[in-house]
């Protein structure tokens, strides 16, 4: 079995290379003219589920080299889609016709809920509009005041993205807003 | 006609010569219509490759079924539960930053665009633009701020550079690689060097780190995990800089080698991650400018610091002379 580098540019040769024990390649070419990860060239490692095998039976001397080698077969073949393809769905005529309605049904939803969205912060958008041209015309001192803008505009870090569960302090009484910071200089 | 496939077309397939509809035509030459006569329309003949092979009958479910139908073998479920973060975008943060970047009355606030010689030579004529003033390419025109183009988070962008690659040997960009596809879900592709710096050991075409770009539900679990669970562990992180960006909405930033264990995927195991990189983070929104990028982003819980950068936003008489020459008028 080849374990295929599939994030080379190239698409890969059959050629096979084989490991012996002690961690040298049949056939390579010294450093730096074959190089395992460069783009033109191509890397074919015999593998056996993530595995080198051995052509030669020669006990390692080197038994380091030998294991990392075998780190660096793993972690391509983590990289690999290579055995990692999930089974193909199968599913009755029936099954399929349930599944299709269900799809299509959800689609709907989401698609309504979408358009709610878009309607509601579509109205949001012209209410304000309006507001501030009602506003403009009766009084341009209000207006302006309404019109000063924070800079820069940030969220308050209390601000709080819902989770599933419920935090561990769900309420603090004595919460206060934070004070402004003085304008610091910066020592760093 | 002839069916036409729709397949991708590929080097080494043969062509297929479609034969349009006969069409009643007159001939080129001026000879009159007679009853012996007949006219002649030559066919058009339109090329399309396709690969033959891919045509039989044996491949039609494999290769004509569509990606989004269970029945390929390329099929991906998503959506399988909700987007925390997407969900909470939608919900709450949205209407707020409407109403956060809402200006009444806005100008469109042009860019700089390439100028236009003014025809005061004759040589002038057909001759390319000028380059814009103020800048070495155009920039984009800052369109009103209104319910379609609330600002979001569009893509996340991580990017890795392993020293040691370069130092020691390329098989040490693979662990950060694997990181990376652990911790986003995706595969990453390899990063190559583009030139040949002696003086670093630097050759061309080596592999030298990796990038991968993720969108949607990945990419909010992503973000919510950086943001919620990695920079709160950082020590002396206080937040992103207000400076950082490229003006227009894309902030980037960047994790240590310490500050990247942090992650679950990591720090469960660290003894199987001995050498990792940093990693650049940028964040890609759909944000017209710097500020309003971090406007939004501080809503998910990122926090800023530094001073401001804000937008040069020319003043409100030098927009009015500019619409005035363009012919626009605003009626208060």
């Amino acid at each position: 079995m080849i374990l295929a580098s599939s994030f080379l540019p190239r698409m890969l040769r059959t050629r096979t290379r084989t490991i012996f024990a002690n961690g040298s390649v049949l056939g390579a070419a010294n450093f730096p003219a074959v190089s395992a990860f460069s783009p033109q060239a191509t890397i074919d490692v015999m593998a056996c589920n993530g595995s080198l095998t051995f052509t030669r039976g020669k006990r390692s001397r080197a038994g380091g080299e030998l294991q990392q080698k075998q780190k660096i077969v793993n972690m391509l073949s983590l990289i690999s889609p290579r055995r990692k393809q999930p089974r193909r769905i199968k599913m009755s005529y029936e099954d399929l016709l349930r599944h299709r309605t269900v799809h299509r049904a959800w689609q709907l939803i989401v698609r309504a809920r979408r358009e709610e969205r878009r309607l509601e912060l579509q109205k949001q958008y012209y209410k304000m509009k309006h507001a501030c041209d009602e506003l403009q015309k009766a009084s341009h001192v209000l207006y302006e005041s309404a019109m000063e803008k924070p800079s820069p505009i940030r969220f308050p870090m209390e601000y709080r993205i819902p989770t599933l569960t419920p935090p561990r302090r769900i309420w603090d009484a004595t919460w206060k807003p934070p004070a402004e910071e003085k304008k610091r200089k910066r020592t760093v | 006609m002839a069916a036409r496939p729709h397949l991708r077309p590929s080097a080494g397939s043969t062509y297929l010569h479609t034969l349009q509809h006969q069409r009643h035509q007159a001939l080129h030459t001026s000879t009159p219509l007679s009853k012996n006569s007949i006219s002649i329309v030559h066919p058009i003949h339109h090329r399309i490759r396709y690969k033959k092979n891919q045509l039989q009958p044996a491949y039609k479910d494999i290769l004509q079924t569509p990606k989004w139908d269970t029945q390929s073998h390329l099929f991906k479920p998503q959506y399988t539960q909700q987007s925390r973060l997407e969900e909470h975008y939608n919900t709450t943060i949205a209407p707020d930053l409407l109403l956060a970047n809402f200006v009444h009355n806005e100008r469109v606030i042009p860019g700089r665009k390439r100028q236009e010689w003014d025809g005061s030579s004759q040589y002038h004529i057909n001759r390319p633009r000028r380059a814009p003033a103020g800048s070495a390419v155009e920039t984009p025109d800052i369109k009103q701020r209104t319910f379609k183009n609330i600002p979001r988070l569009e893509a996340i962008w991580i990017h890795a550079f392993v020293r040691d690659a370069v130092r020691v040997n390329q098989e040490r960009a693979l662990p950060t690689m694997v990181m990376m596809q652990q911790i986003t879900g995706k595969k990453p592709r390899p990063v190559y060097s583009k030139a040949t710096v002696m003086t670093w050991r630097l050759r061309k075409n080596m592999m030298v780190g990796a990038k991968v770009k993720i969108q949607g539900p990945d990419m909010y679990q992503f973000f919510a995990t950086l943001v919620e669970v990695v920079l709160p562990r950082i020590k002396e992180f206080k937040g992103i800089e207000n400076t950082s960006g490229d003006m227009f909405g894309n902030i980037s930033f960047g994790l240590d080698p310490a500050d990247v264990k942090w992650f679950p995927e990591v720090e469960g195991n660290p003894e199987l991650w001995p050498n990792l990189a940093g990693l650049h983070i940028t964040l890609v929104t759909s944000a017209q400018t710097d500020p309003e990028a971090r406007t939004m982003l501080s809503a998910f819980g990122l926090p800023f610091v530094g001073k401001e950068r804000l937008h040069n936003v020319p003043s409100f008489e030098a927009l009015e002379a500019i619409d005035r020459k363009k012919g626009i008028v605003y009626n208060y």
